[in-house]
């Protein structure tokens, strides 16, 4: 059977004029399809709420108390969790340093002095390593150049910034 | 809607009482949603308490400029139907849990007995054929006809678009017409008449 354009209003539920009326009720006496979707309809504008046992909001007021009562054991499980580990860390640290310093204290100052020397030295030669390799680009790469590089950073930084900016944004449904 | 407002700034201030307010005022539509999603009145109170929940969790993540009963069903819908798929990932179906006494329909301000009999019966038909949808499909339907809401507010509750919003409601209509047709031709299934034709 044929179900257009009866079926195509039916789920449009648009306003019928008289002769159009005419034509569908004809239909849905001989259409049990049409008739079937055309009571489903009815009675889905007819549908009435269902309403909670009294007391919900007292019921929610119990269950956020004990959201926030899990949420401080969680809290104080992870402060003390980390208490631990930052103590064990030090301790396990200290007795490192410790236990050479103790057994044999001047070789582990000198060491120890002989270790800072090495990282201020370090230092010193990457700044000199930088210095010239600056002064070497500034004599090859023109001002073009830079004004070029510096846009290009520009742009990329901005595009960073709006792909951040799209993929944190938080829909209003909020799902867990 | 000032009033509502009011209690949505001071719930986010930290005033406890107003987001209760707002928990009174919402709890129906709210726990109406859950219960035509998820068909049990058990699931529903829970489903309503977590809505709630998230809500009162996620505040600052409100956009003001929506209605605040629409963000509440939204979050219902999107909690509901993950607790579907999971439900069905775990094989445990509604088909399995007895249908008949379940649920008490809310009386009809009915003419009659009879019509007030014959309304709750199409009601409770209705309520059953409700599980068979697609978790989405179901979702959009309760929004469109149990709260009232727009094409464009469903699509903005479920996250789709208003075209994939009015295919979804047709073809949910399609499949809710082809079960009743078979509920009402198939013995044992059949509705009581009514006094009145559907049209």
């Amino acid at each position: 059977m044929n179900h257009q354009p009866f079926e195509d209003w039916l789920l449009e539920e648009r306003t019928l004029n008289p002769e159009e009326q005419r034509d569908l009720q004809a239909h849905l006496q001989t259409c049990r399809a049409c008739a079937a979707l055309a009571e489903v309809t009815l009675s889905l504008h007819n549908v009435q709420s269902a309403a909670p046992v009294p007391g919900f909001t007292r019921r929610f007021e119990l269950r956020l108390e004990r959201a926030r009562n899990a949420q401080r054991r969680r809290q104080a499980i992870g402060v003390l969790i980390l208490a631990l580990g930052a103590f064990g860390l030090s301790s396990w640290y200290t007795y490192l340093t410790i236990v050479p310093l103790l057994q044999a204290p001047i070789p582990a100052l000198v060491g120890a002095f002989n270790g800072l020397l090495f990282w201020l030295e370090a230092i010193g030669r990457i700044w000199q390593v930088a210095e010239v390799v600056l002064r070497v680009a500034s004599f090859w790469i023109t001002d073009e150049m830079w004004a070029i590089a510096a846009f290009i950073l520009a742009g990329a930084s901005l595009s960073m910034l709006a792909t951040l900016e799209k993929t944190t944004y938080l829909p209003q449904g909020v799902k867990k | 809607v000032n009033d509502e407002m009011t209690w949505v700034q001071k719930a986010r201030a930290g005033n406890d009482e107003a987001f209760s307010k707002l928990v009174e005022a919402y709890q129906t539509p709210v726990y109406s949603m859950c219960f035509r999603m998820l068909g049990e009145p058990e699931a529903a109170e829970d489903a309503a308490q977590e809505t709630f929940l998230r809500a009162y969790q996620n505040l600052a993540r409100y956009d003001t400029a929506r209605p605040f009963g629409t963000w509440l069903l939204s979050i219902a819908a999107h909690y509901c139907i993950d607790r579907l798929r999971r439900r069905r990932f775990l094989a445990f179906s509604l088909d399995d849990q007895p249908e008949d006494g379940e649920y008490e329909m809310p009386d009809a301000n009915a003419p009659s007995p009879e019509h007030e009999t014959s309304q709750r019966e199409e009601h409770a038909q209705l309520h059953k054929l409700l599980k068979h949808l697609e978790e989405t499909d179901r979702a959009a339907l309760i929004l469109r006809y149990w709260h009232d809401a727009s094409e464009v507010e469903i699509a903005q509750a479920l996250g789709l678009t208003v075209s994939a919003v009015k295919s979804r409601l047709h073809r949910a209509r399609r499949e809710l017409a082809k079960r009743w047709e078979h509920a009402q031709t198939t013995p044992g299934m059949e509705r009581t008449p009514h006094e009145s034709p559907a049209f």
